[in-house]
């Protein structure tokens, strides 16, 4: 289909993911490393240290004394907090862009993706996953595909949504009828141009339908903090909700309605805990 | 001035200037109250129907539930001057994730409570748009009453 290629090459178009980030996550492979560490490896890098000054200094956060380097951050904020900071802000030159084929106005992609981010963190325990790191990743990271399929899906959005309405598929069965490609499948191109792991690409291809992909905890946690994030409407689009469950799985990690309501406070939780975070990239 | 209701959040004023809004519900409910001689409004934004699944969340955060954020709605409107046989009640959300097996039907299940805790109160539920998959975001202007409802990838329409 002339449309996929189309789609395809535009996954190839992309920037690369920063190299930084890599160098970030590859470090966080040993748990045990210092911020310090952490903090030498990004520190030539601009927009991630002035992304990280800008949040810590925001009023939100409290305090008088102002960040003026990542040293300070780190003794103000923590060896943790200051990772998932650098982390969001590798990401954020892609995904803060507005996402118009979705409805998505600038800011929105990237509010949901980090409340996705911290959930899938916040999730973790529930289904015995050790790396929260790379939980917090693929949560950031889980819709980059929309960024590239907006301009099409924009196009086409009426036909898409009839599709969708008129057969009860899902958003993105419509979005592979109508174009070939989902923004799932899309995503899961792009962390592979950006050389990424192949669970973390597993867990961002199949978000939307994990029986499908490699069974992985971190699959699973990724599923099943996306349908809460949905199912709160934060940051959502025109798909809306229009996404399936697969409450087979979840039951298999003994998620039934009262373990959904209580994942739904945790998504409040994270909520207000970040929510000067969210606010100052939002 | 715009008022912005976050999720488990409300906000209730008595200035014409002001005008409440809550964005992006997708199985939450913004609950909209309106009393036209006070010109009184209210705008709820829970997340649940129940508080007994945490008691110790709804200390801290009553409006994120439907039985403690919505006594605590009116009590908030009643306090400016509305009166109970005067108000209107609007309702947007309750939208659900395709799910067959009918477990995580949280939308279905907040607004039954808004429903539940209305006529318990004697009260009816008027114009809403609730249900369905999509999202929504609604205003509510306190000179007129008002409401504007947003609905993702629909536009604009007025409750």
């Amino acid at each position: 289909m002339k449309r996929t290629r189309e789609i395809l090459e535009k996954v190839d178009a992309l920037p690369p993911f920063p190299a930084v980030i890599h160098k970030v996550l590859a470090l966080l492979q040993d748990p045990l490393v210092s911020a310090e560490r952490i903090v030498e490896a990004v520190r030539y890098d601009q927009s991630i240290t002035a992304n990280v000054l800008k949040v810590c200094n925001s009023a939100l956060l409290g305090g008088t004394q102002r960040v003026s380097s990542l040293k300070d951050a780190l003794v103000r904020i923590g060896n943790k907090p200051l990772i998932r900071v650098i982390l969001s802000a590798g990401g954020s030159d892609v995904l803060q862009k507005e996402v118009p084929g979705y409805d998505l106005e600038r800011g929105a992609l990237w509010r949901h993706s980090i409340l996705c981010a911290l959930l899938c963190e916040s999730l973790c325990d529930v289904f015995g996953y050790g790396r929260k790191d790379k939980a917090f990743t693929a949560g950031l990271l889980h819709d980059v595909g929309k960024v590239v399929l907006s301009e099409f899906v924009g196009r086409e959005y009426g036909k898409i949504r009839d599709a969708a309405t008129a057969a009860n598929f899902t958003f993105l069965d419509a979005e592979s009828g109508i174009l070939g490609v989902n923004h799932a499948e899309a995503g899961g191109r792009i962390g592979e141009k950006w050389n990424f792991d192949a669970d973390l690409v597993n867990a961002i291809r199949h978000h939307h339908d994990p029986a499908k992909g490699d069974p992985s905890a971190l699959l699973f946690l990724m599923h099943f903090s996306d349908v809460l994030c949905l199912t709160s409407g934060i940051g959502g689009g025109a798909d809306g909700l229009r996404y399936n469950v697969d409450h087979e799985l979840l039951k298999a990690h003994g998620i039934g309605s009262k373990e959904f309501d209580l994942g739904m406070l945790r998504l409040a939780d994270v909520e207000h805990d970040f929510r000067g975070i969210v606010a100052m990239y939002g | 001035m715009r008022l912005v209701v976050g999720v488990g959040d409300l906000q209730v004023s008595g200035d014409p200037d002001d005008s409440i809004v809550t964005y992006s519900l997708g199985s939450c409910v913004g609950v909209c109250i309106y009393d036209p001689v006070a010109r009184v409004g209210g705008l709820l934004h829970y997340m649940l129907p129940e508080s007994k699944i945490s008691p110790e969340k709804a200390a801290a955060y009553p409006y994120m539930f439907a039985d403690t954020g919505i006594p605590a709605l009116f009590r908030k409107a009643y306090a400016l001057g509305a009166v109970k046989g005067r108000i209107t009640v609007r309702a947007a959300g309750g939208a659900e994730i395709l799910d067959a097996a009918g477990l995580f039907n949280i939308g279905k299940r907040n607004l039954l409570e808004l429903r539940k805790i209305l006529w318990q109160n004697g009260m009816m539920l008027g114009h809403s748009e609730i249900g369905g998959t999509v999202n929504r975001t609604v205003a509510m202007e306190i000179s007129s009453g008002e409401v504007l409802l947003k609905t993702s990838g629909h536009g604009m329409s007025r409750l």
